[in-house]
């Protein structure tokens, strides 16, 4: 077990090495030039050039890479353009934001599927597994942005009874238990879209793994005994599907932060992915890498959870052959 | 009673059959196929008309689904948009379909480094959330239909390659290929002719599915201005006049159909690619 970690952890830091190279490159591709624009026009050429060597501007491109790389290491990922700040303060302004309604979101989703996914796979083919089926698949086929345009025409507009966007009421100055509350009021309707997604998605899972679960002998054995029948479902089927729900939560967590994008867009929610969508519009690409590199390690470590989870769930997992 | 038989592909049939959500998706699916393909036949106006007396005029006699802001008739350009968005699907999946296929049939069966290249290549790209790696990328090529397909296929590749990779593995272990290669047949020969006909019933279930998700790829990129030019109606960028709050609350007919119209194509296609994927599977029982 020790020896696959630090195997899977080594693996991981390369992976994260070429991702690494991937941004940079992508956004070395990138039209435009952010350095020359943000500089006063009055500077002498003379000065411009002295300046922009001074900053590694005409550096080789890998001599470029490697500086960016090694300062990234330091916890220095750079300047951004636009906020006039460096990127890991931004970063650390925006992100509470973004994983406060990723996580209000997915306990929303967890809260709903499980109960449902378990109890249409308990009452197989009856109406309300079809209901729980249709709706899994409507929720996977709506596009995010839309639910939540409907959202705000009716929340906002036909029946006005919810803030449609930002995360504080403009204007106000609400302290303490007041705050609190103005804020949850306007996470309610990015709550409701970030996690309809995910929803259907996790509804699906518990349901196909209680399904299996359910059809297995020690079930069967267990109903035998005369064990009580919510006793074997939660006790003794829901154990053991637990292992795959868990796994396919720690798989959501990139979606999570790539359904924020739309979703904060949407309802002018600050967050990262308000952020970064705005950084790209204005070619703040220090900003954009930054971000990105740390979506990776997110990205990175969540996958590396869920392989963790499951070895450690399931020992018939053989460690030295490579799936 | 007889006892029958079925082949392989009878049995599938039979089974696909009797699902009623694979049905209504593949009827429904028909329809909206059709009426996109039939639009300069069904379609009252031309995309681009402009009738100055009706300016976002809602829905009436003559115009069923009303105008927009310069009098085009909305009924005809989301017929006309149809076409658009099920392009984009079929062509950013069929090109995810052939990328992944090859680069997944070449990782497996020659291994090695080729495998291992390959695959790091797949880990790198998965690295990134798919949302934002696609604007940053549409942001640089800038707006275009063939760009969206790209940008599809580029990333999303990725999964066909995984799963036929996966496949490729436990087929090579197999006599018939044991058999073509005493048969003097090379690497390609292989790949092309024993290899790939023999994964082709996971990828269709996937491809079916990636045909969904590049429609609502389409929509999300349109909807933020990344996505298909505005002078050719796609349900994408039809649906980014919401953007505007007038059009949002007051001009339903401008967003509301579009949205629907990509809501129930999504969901004709995942129903119906569900059904497939049940209909192949030989542990469920007809």
């Amino acid at each position: 077990m020790k020896q696959y970690l630090f195997r899977r952890l080594l693996q991981s830091v390369a992976i994260l090495f070429g991702v690494s190279i991937v941004i940079f490159l992508l956004i070395h591709l990138a039209p435009g030039d952010p350095f020359i624009q943000s500089m006063n026009p009055n500077v002498t050429p003379e000065l411009r050039e002295k300046m922009l060597r001074d900053i590694g501007y005409y550096d080789p491109i890998y001599i470029q890479y490697f500086k960016w790389m090694f300062s990234a290491l330091k916890g220095n990922l750079g300047y951004s353009i636009q906020f006039a700040k460096p990127v890991t303060e931004v970063i650390s302004d925006y992100l509470p934001n973004t994983i406060l309604l990723g996580s209000t979101s997915l306990m929303l989703s967890l809260l709903i599927a499980i109960p449902a996914g378990v109890f249409s796979a308990i009452r197989r083919n009856s109406i309300a597994d079809y209901g729980v089926t249709i709706f899994s698949f409507i929720g996977l086929s709506i596009p995010a942005f839309f639910f939540g345009l409907l959202l705000i025409k009716w929340f906002a507009f036909d029946w006005p009874i919810l803030p449609t966007s930002g995360m504080v009421t403009i204007g106000s100055d609400y302290q303490g238990v007041n705050k609190t509350l103005d804020i949850l009021r306007h996470l309610i309707l990015p709550t409701v879209v970030l996690a309809l997604l995910h929803t259907a998605t996790f509804m699906r899972y518990t349901r196909s793994a209680m399904i299996e679960v359910l059809d297995q002998d020690f079930i069967r054995t267990a109903r035998a005994k005369g064990v009580r029948e919510q006793f074997v479902i939660w006790k003794h089927a829901f154990r053991n599907a637990l292992l795959s729900i868990i796994t396919i939560i720690t798989l959501s967590i990139p979606g999570i932060f790539s359904g924020a994008v739309l979703t904060e867009t949407i309802f002018v929610w600050p967050g990262i992915g308000r952020v970064n969508y705005d950084a790209i519009g204005r070619r703040d690409y220090p900003l954009v890498m930054g971000i990105m590199l740390m979506l990776a390690v997110v990205i990175l470590l969540s996958n590396l959870l869920a392989d963790i989870l499951y070895a450690v769930a399931d020992p018939r997992i053989r460690y030295d052959e490579e799936a | 009673m007889k006892n029958d038989i079925l082949s392989p592909r009878a049995l599938a049939w039979k089974k696909l059959l009797r699902n009623k959500l694979a049905i209504f998706g593949g009827v429904l699916l028909l329809f909206l196929v059709l009426s996109s393909l039939l639009a300069p036949w069904i379609a009252p106006y031309s995309v681009n008309e402009i009738d100055l007396f009706n300016i976002e005029s809602p829905p009436g006699v003559d115009h069923l689904l009303g105008t927009d802001d310069l009098g085009r008739d909305v009924f005809s350009r989301l017929l006309y948009g149809g076409r658009v968005s099920m392009t984009v699907g079929l062509l950013a999946s069929a090109s995810q379909i052939l990328l992944g296929t090859l680069a997944g049939a070449i990782a497996g069966y020659y291994g090695g480094w080729t495998d291992s290249i390959i695959m790091r290549l797949v880990d790198i790209i998965m690295c990134f959330p798919f949302f934002i790696l696609s604007i940053c990328v549409a942001a640089l090529l800038g707006p275009s239909m063939r760009n969206i397909i790209i940008i599809i296929a580029v990333i999303y590749w990725t999964n066909v390659a995984r799963i036929v990779r996966a496949e490729v593995l436990s087929l090579k272990k197999r006599e018939f290929i044991d058999a073509a290669r005493a048969f003097g047949l090379s690497g390609w020969e292989i790949i092309l002719q024993h290899i790939i006909p023999n994964v082709m019933a996971s990828v269709t279930v996937y491809a079916t599915l990636a045909i969904a998700n590049g429609i609502l790829t389409e929509a999300s990129l349109s909807f933020l201005g990344l996505g298909v030019k505005p002078d050719i109606p796609s349900w994408g960028n039809m649906l980014s006049a919401a953007q505007s709050m007038r059009v949002l609350t007051r001009q339903w007919w401008l967003w509301i159909p579009p949205g629907v119209l990509v809501l129930l194509t999504v969901l004709s296609i995942n129903f119906l690619g569900d059904g497939i994927r049940d209909a192949l599977d030989p542990k469920l029982k007809v």
